[in-house]
């Protein structure tokens, strides 16, 4: 195998010198023309970086928040069932729709309230008169169940 | 005789003075060069690696550390001021340098403050 002589290299070199010069330089013409827009560009990573942890912050928060609501929630009235016991199913629609909208403030109530107001929707029922399709039903609670679901049942009954 | 003088000491000034604003230019360049080639801004590196070679610049165009004040001394001693004002002179020189760098890559990397 044959091997260049020392003096090949030593011709050469200024070759190899000149040869790296001009990648310096070319590489600072390229840092030059995209100098600005690279730092731009770390600058936008950071600022996003930033607002990044905000974000997980807030949503550490927010999680926190709305697992105190749902644990405030569980004590309140979230729904109203009505289990009204009658043959006629149109009167029962009829009814509860008339019931719900009467009952609609007992939404949002805490249970202790309700517990509390117990009789008063017993007599609330109990007094008042529908009328549908000329004729008139009168409503007795037989079982008050009291949870986020409030589970009322209904006995109804035609005036003559 | 002393536009002679005169002559050399342009001469040794505008050596110093190209020294010292090599030194900042060339290091602020090649650091950015780095800077780009390891993921960092680059001209943000620029402008900070201008600001800490101003000083050496200056010191690498004296050439040494503090030769130069020991020589400031020396002469001190020996009771002859010409040599001191000469000293002067080139450190004033290479500190323009350093700053004309420094200026200059402030102005290529901001556009402004030059």
């Amino acid at each position: 195998m044959r091997v260049p002589s020392g003096a090949y290299w030593r011709r050469s070199i200024r070759f190899i010198l000149l040869y790296i010069l001009g990648i310096l330089t070319g590489m600072s013409v390229f840092l030059l023309i995209v100098g600005d827009e690279v730092d731009r560009l770390h600058l936008k990573i950071r600022k996003l970086e930033q607002e990044n942890v905000e974000y997980v912050q807030e949503k550490i928060e927010y999680k926190k928040i709305e697992n105190s609501l749902i644990q405030k929630e569980k004590n309140v009235v979230k729904e109203i069932e009505l289990h009204l016991q009658t043959k006629d199913g149109f009167v029962e629609a009829e009814l509860k729709k008339k019931l719900i909208k009467d009952l609609f403030f007992l939404k949002g109530k805490p249970l202790d309230y309700v517990t509390g107001f117990h009789e008063g929707i017993m007599m609330m029922v109990a007094e008042r008169t529908y009328t549908i399709n000329n004729r008139m039903y009168s409503l007795q609670l037989s079982t008050l169940v009291i949870s986020p679901s409030l589970h009322m049942y209904i006995r109804v009954e035609e005036k003559r | 005789m002393s536009k002679m003088l005169l002559g050399q000491l342009a001469k040794d000034m505008s050596i110093y003075f190209f020294v010292a604003f090599g030194i900042v230019l060339g290091g602020s360049i090649l650091g950015g060069i780095a800077a780009l080639l390891t993921r960092q801004p680059p001209f943000h590196t620029m402008y900070e690696l201008a600001f800490k070679l101003k000083i050496w610049g200056m010191v690498g165009a004296l050439g040494g550390t503090f030769d130069s004040f020991m020589q400031i001394e020396r002469i001190f001693q020996e009771g002859d001021m010409s040599p001191v004002i000469k000293q002067i002179i080139f450190i004033v020189s290479a500190f323009i340098g350093a700053d004309t760098g420094t200026r200059l890559i402030h102005w290529l990397v901001h556009g402004d403050s030059i």
